[in-house]
């Protein structure tokens, strides 16, 4: 008895650390690498101003019947940004916090509004899915606002190829690159923002 | 291994080897003819699947398989990962061309139309349309207790796989052709102890139907 006690509680221990780690919440990394946008680069100098709630930006939830949901975003939206006006402009830097940039030409500074996603459990579908809602400003060098719009994407991954948390992740990625087209295709047609890297 | 191991594995076997019914219809439009591949050289093409429909879109194995399918001879396919990602952000669901027009205009862009040809993509094939399940019925119930379990019944099941093809001629920027698709099958699972699924390979008739149109189109007689 004493024996077969002592073979059963590194399987019982084995066991109840499985469970505790199918309770805990499901984590999402977001990737961080995004194709080059294939453009004619215009001849501007261009910042991205990214405030630290931002680039820290993490969503966690509660679904019901889909458990504890923790998605880190705030670096793969930094970078998203930060390889999109790369691709769009001959001169892009990084700017964080509220430090003037008098020498740039312009400004872009991305305001997360609402991110929210969904799982097959709660939408009776097939799909994981994810939305984003930005507000985007745009400034001048010397801090006066030329242009301002809001921008949404989104993104889904189908459930059958992948396990949940990947799923999840690459519905993010795609509605992360449906904001970077949104924003090439919004820029393009905007006449102020266009007039004014372009003199 | 016990007589009654066996006859499972030989019945669970004789289930797989089975299949449910499939009949397709396929249809084939030309609209332009293609030219033939230079000698040495073969076709580039890229099978995408349409995205802008939120509802249903071609599943992403139906895009692997019709890819997987073409690919052969003259045919080289670049796959859609690879193409998305080099033509990036020009065919994400919000910006790709929804039509021939569409696309002149896209090729406009000198640093797009540069990158076509580097890809060395010729023909581009949108897929659309998904399988649903039709309809459904039969019944069956299983139970286990201390000296076995087994179950007794029937059930069978419809499904419809619907599939649209248009291709692109991305030099012409003109349209090839339309091929379609409409496959139904019946998959049947009956149980006298063991349940012995017979399933109706819709998904995969259609996938085979679609490629084998493909191929005709794309690949100009001699």
């Amino acid at each position: 008895m004493t024996r077969a006690a002592g073979r059963s509680f590194p399987v019982l221990g084995l066991v109840t650390m499985l469970l505790m780690v199918g309770c805990g919440p499901k984590s999402v990394q977001v990737g961080q690498e995004f194709p080059v946008p294939v453009m004619q680069k215009k001849d501007a100098r261009v910042a991205l101003r990214v405030s630290a709630a931002f680039a820290n930006y993490r969503h966690s939830e509660e679904l019901e019947g889909a458990g504890r949901w923790d998605i880190a975003i705030g670096q793969a939206n930094t970078a998203m940004f930060s390889q999109l006006l790369d691709g769009m402009f001959t001169q892009s830097e990084r700017l964080e916090g509220e430090q003037p940039a008098p020498e740039v030409d312009l400004v872009v500074t991305p305001e997360l509004v609402d991110f929210q996603f969904s799982t097959p459990e709660l939408s009776f579908t097939e799909f994981y899915e994810a939305w984003f809602k930005y507000q985007l400003r745009f400034h001048d060098g010397q801090g006066t606002l030329l242009s301002e719009w809001p921008l949404t994407a989104y993104g889904r991954s189908e459930a059958r190829f992948l396990g949940g948390s990947d799923a999840l992740r690459d519905a993010t990625e795609m509605a992360l690159r449906d904001a970077a087209a949104g924003f090439a295709v919004r820029f393009a047609r905007d006449a102020a923002l266009q007039s004014h890297v372009e003199r | 291994m016990s007589s009654a191991s066996r006859r499972a594995i030989v019945t669970l076997a004789l289930g797989l080897a089975l299949g449910g019914c499939v009949s397709s219809k396929v249809e084939q439009l030309r609209e332009s003819p293609v030219t033939a591949a230079a000698p040495g050289s073969g076709h580039g093409v890229v099978v995408l699947g349409r995205k802008q429909n939120v509802g249903n879109q071609a599943e992403a194995g139906v895009v692997a398989c019709v890819a997987d399918r073409l690919e052969g001879g003259p045919v080289t396919v670049l796959s859609e990962a690879d193409f998305r990602n080099g033509m990036f952000p020009w065919f994400e669901p919000r910006t790709a061309p929804q039509d021939p027009a569409g696309l002149a205009r896209l090729l406009a862009d000198s640093a797009v139309e540069a990158r076509v040809a580097e890809l060395g993509v010729r023909y581009l094939v949108w897929l659309d349309g998904y399988t649903s399940d039709k309809d459904r019925g039969g019944g069956m119930s299983c139970a286990a207790g201390p000296g076995g379990g087994g179950c007794l019944g029937f059930v069978w099941w419809e499904n419809q796989a619907e599939y649209e093809a248009s291709v692109w001629d991305l030099e012409k920027r003109t349209a090839v052709g339309r091929v379609s698709v409409d496959a139904t099958g019946t998959s049947y699972m009956p149980a006298v102890l063991i349940p012995i699924p017979m399933v109706a390979r819709t998904r995969s008739a259609a996938c085979g139907g679609v490629a084998d149109q493909l191929r005709e189109l794309l690949i100009a007689p001699e």
